[in-house]
């Protein structure tokens, strides 16, 4: 099943977040500040990328008129990261699902990741929204999984 | 005193068994034994010394003298045995204890009895000179008898008696030849030469003894000694130590014991302040710990706290990272994208369901044209029409199959991803680590707490406090110990210099006595010396008057014997000689230059000197014994004068007076006479009036039958032997008979 991350990353594809949130987007991701899990709860900003891409697909919101380019800033390339399998699916997936079966992108890498920027760009304010609550009895971690939690609960809800 | 009572005299020379028993009457003291020339008069003298004084008493060699009978020898016939021949002299006296050094005992006259053998046995002579026989086994006893009559050996010996009663050095004194007694006077004899030095000594020690000057000589050295001895003895009480560097020894030690007893006291004290002050720290100390809730617990907890804390941290990050990772989980974007995985399941697995997805039957169909065979029979080739028309479905597939194959996983994508999202347990694990992340915030919280309140406790314990509390114990702990080991450091020595106090004390008073005692000693000293001094001084006072009054009485007894003396009187007459009528004075003198020896004297008519080699024979009998019987007269000696031929060279009025003097002045007269010395009435009327005992020695050799020219009767018993009867001067009997005897007048015959 590591089709769909074999194939992202056989070529460098871009990932991107809004480039207005860069700073906001860093705050929340470990890997480039010494910060504890409850203030910085993403690791690697792929893993925000991925949680904004969730965020949009549980909310069903339109993917965020492209390109991603124009809005968005790179964050990282699918050559300088690993994309899990679970994640390459997700994004086939998601691209089959915005694209629809009859589009001839729906298998290209690139097409796939530009969905995904869009996703995420689309997903990004929510999040952020969410994440840029002033309760302080609640860390970044708190509201991270207060959000997971709401939007998964709404998305069970849906399925059911 | 000493009085001869017995002699006994068994195989001494020609003698072989004989008894004497002298006179002890004091009105008759005279005892007298006839025996003609040659008749054993000098042996008899012989024996007694020999029982007095042993082998030294005898003349010459005396181991070459024999004192056994001469029928030893071999051509008189008598035995020889083996067991040898016993020679026995034994001689009983009275004595009362006084002796020249012991005037008068005070005690009773006791009998003693001297007896000394000695066993003769026959030899090989190696040489001719050498005597072929020897003596063994010579003993001499003395006993005493007690008063119950029984017989008691004396305790100290026979020879150390007779030294003390008749000394060695006045054998010639007691018991004399009267030539050797002319010694006293000098001149010697024909046969025997006599130093003067000799003389002076025999005299001077005659008179030293008996006069008991020699006492005051001996006290003189014995007192001399002990003066010496107080002097040594001073000089050695002294020691090489004086006082006055013992007692500044003293001073110094006892210095050094208050000082160090001081210090004892100083640091005995500083121990119990130390010990106070240690005692205050401690529960200072305590004090501390216990308001402050125990240091050290809240150290524990404190570290227990940490502990905790580390481990909540650990948990905590560990689930924080849970939860952080719950972000990026798989199934919560499963979860997340649901709805978008759902569509895209349902759209796709009606395809699959289908077999649309993949495209299955292009493999079919490549198979078939590999085989080269359709399932319909007809036969594929790359050229023919049915195998073009499949090489051409083929290539159309191809495509299809791409997609269909893409849309396959992407089907099996969004199923997986559905499944994922079904069976998520998401929730749960978030709950519980969210619960957990929680619980450990909490934990961790109240460990901060809890920390920050044993912090505040321990802030609150004054750590430095308790530190310096801890120093100050610890110093005076050290201090303590330190104070301890000093003070047994000094306890140590103490007892040493308390006993080098009492070393030197006790050696002070012992100086201190010791000076004392050197003081004692030069006065025990200076008082010597002058005893010495008075003894000197006595001694020469005593010793002149002695030997003033010795002389007086010397000159008159010899005056006495000299009285009407003639030319005739003496057999010896020389011209050149001097004679008893010559003599005018005689005496004792000292000699000159030398205060404590003595010689006789003669002074003529004019009162010169007269050498006694200028003094004829008799005249020097008559010195020596008027010396002989004056000195024992000046110093009460009571002891027996047994002399052998006292009157040869004597006649007429002389030998009367001889004789009579010595009876009348000597204690115990024992005078061995010839036949020719008792010739005239006067001299029989002395000794029939004077002697208590006479004896007559006949030599058998001089039996008439024995062939030697001799002139005895009878041959009572063959052989060298010498009888002895109880025949007076003018008496015979069948022993002692000679010719002419029985019909000389005046001369009877004895029966007994």
């Amino acid at each position: 099943m590591a089709y769909f991350s074999q194939l992202l990353t056989q070529k460098a594809h871009t990932l991107r977040l809004p480039k207005d949130s860069i700073e906001q987007i860093q705050r929340l991701v470990r890997m480039h500040q010494s910060a504890t899990v409850e203030r910085a709860p993403f690791y690697r900003q792929l893993d925000f990328w991925a949680f904004c891409v969730a965020t949009a697909l549980a909310e069903d919101l339109d993917p965020r008129e492209g390109p991603s380019s124009r809005w968005g800033a790179k964050i990282t390339s699918t050559r300088d990261v690993e994309i899990s399998e679970k994640l390459g699916d997700l994004l086939a997936v998601a691209a089959f699902h915005k694209l629809g079966p009859d589009h001839e992108g729906i298998d290209d890498p690139r097409q796939i990741i530009e969905v995904g920027n869009c996703l995420a760009g689309a997903g990004c304010p929510v999040v952020l929204e969410h994440m840029g609550s002033r309760d302080l009895r609640f860390t970044p971690l708190d509201k991270a999984l207060t959000l997971a939690a709401t939007l998964r609960t709404h998305t069970q809800l849906a399925s059911a | 005193m000493l009085i001869l009572q017995r002699i006994e005299i068994e195989n001494f020379v020609c003698f072989d068994n004989i008894v004497v028993e002298p006179s002890s009457d004091p009105e008759r003291p005279l005892t007298v034994i006839r025996a003609e020339n040659g008749s054993g008069k000098t042996t008899f003298l012989r024996a007694l010394r020999w029982g007095m004084y042993g082998d030294p008493s005898l003349p010459g060699k005396a181991a070459s003298f024999p004192v056994h009978p001469a029928g030893w020898r071999t051509d008189t016939g008598i035995e020889t045995g083996a067991a040898g021949i016993e020679t026995r002299v034994a001689i009983e006296f009275t004595a009362d204890g006084s002796s020249r050094h012991y005037a008068d005992s005070g005690n009773s006259a006791m009998l003693y009895r001297l007896e000394r053998t000695v066993t003769t046995k026959a030899v090989q002579a190696s040489t001719e000179d050498d005597p072929d026989f020897r003596r063994i086994g010579e003993r001499a006893t003395l006993m005493f008898r007690a008063l119950d009559g029984t017989w008691s050996h004396h305790e100290h010996g026979a020879d150390a008696v007779i030294g003390e009663l008749l000394p060695w050095d006045l054998r010639d004194f007691f018991v004399m030849d009267a030539d050797e007694a002319a010694d006293f006077v000098g001149g010697g004899s024909e046969n025997k030469t006599i130093s003067r030095h000799e003389v002076q000594q025999k005299t001077t020690f005659a008179i030293s003894s008996l006069l008991g000057i020699d006492v005051f000589k001996s006290g003189h050295k014995r007192v001399e000694s002990i003066a010496r001895d107080f002097s040594r003895n001073a000089t050695k009480a002294i020691g090489d130590k004086t006082l006055t560097s013992l007692d500044e020894e003293l001073q110094e030690t006892r210095t050094q014991r208050q000082e160090l007893e001081a210090k004892i006291a100083q640091e005995r004290t500083r121990q119990t302040e130390l010990a106070d002050r240690l005692e205050e720290v401690e529960e200072q100390l305590e004090a501390s710990l216990r308001e402050s809730g125990a240091h050290d617990d809240l150290q524990k907890r404190l570290s227990s706290n940490r502990v905790q804390s580390e481990d909540a941290l650990k948990r905590h990050k560990d689930c924080a990272a849970r939860l952080g990772g719950a972000l990026q989980a798989s199934e919560l974007w499963a979860s997340l994208a649901a709805s978008a995985v759902n569509q895209t399941y349902a759209h796709l697995k009606p395809l699959y369901d289908q077999g649309q997805i993949p495209a299955s039957h292009l493999p079919f169909v490549k198979g078939l044209m590999e085989s080269g065979e359709c399932v319909c029979g007809q036969t594929l080739l790359d050229d023919n029409e049915y195998g073009i028309k499949v090489k051409e479905q083929i290539s159309n597939a191809t495509d299809e199959a791409a997609r269909a194959g893409y849309l396959a996983e992407l089907h099996d994508a969004a199923r997986s991803l559905r499944q994922e999202s079904r069976d998520s347990t998401w929730n749960e694990r978030r709950e519980t680590d969210e619960a957990e992340f929680s619980e450990l915030e909490l934990k961790l919280s109240d460990l901060r707490t809890e920390k920050k309140d044993i912090s505040i406790k321990l802030d609150a314990i004054n750590d430095s406090n308790i530190h310096s509390i801890r120093d100050e114990q610890a110093a005076l702990k050290q201090q303590y110990e330190s104070c301890l080991s000093a003070l047994g450091r000094h306890e140590d020595r103490l007892p040493d210099l308390k006993q080098q106090e009492d070393s030197l004390s006790k050696a002070i008073t012992q100086r201190q006595r010791n000076e004392l005692a050197a003081a004692d000693h030069r006065a025990c000293e200076r008082l010597s010396r002058f005893v010495v001094e008075i003894l000197d001084r006595a001694y020469a006072t005593i010793e002149q008057q002695q030997v003033r009054e010795l002389t007086e009485r010397m000159n008159r007894l010899f005056h006495q014997m000299a009285a009407n003396v003639s030319d005739d009187d003496f057999e010896d007459f020389l011209p050149n000689k001097a004679t008893l009528r010559m003599i005018s004075q005689v005496g004792v003198r000292q000699i000159e230059g030398s205060a404590d020896k003595f010689e006789i004297f003669a002074l003529n008519s004019r009162g010169r000197y007269m050498p006694p080699v200028q003094i004829n024979g008799a005249s020097r009998r008559v010195l020596a014994l008027s010396f002989v019987l004056a000195l024992c007269i000046e110093s009460q000696t009571r002891a027996p004068l047994i002399a052998d031929s006292l009157l040869n060279f004597m006649s007429g009025s002389v030998r009367r007076n001889t004789l009579r003097a010595t009876s009348e002045h000597a204690t115990q007269p024992i005078l061995l006479l010839t036949g020719a010395d008792l010739e005239s009435p006067t001299e029989v009327e002395t000794v029939a009036e004077r002697a208590g005992a006479t004896y007559t020695l006949t030599g058998q050799w001089d039996a008439i039958e024995a062939g030697s020219g001799g002139d005895v009767v009878n041959w009572t018993q063959q052989g060298q032997v010498s009888l002895l009867c109880g025949c007076g001067p003018r008496q015979y009997c069948r022993v002692c008979e000679r010719t002419g005897q029985a019909d000389a007048p005046g001369w009877t015959e004895n029966p007994n």
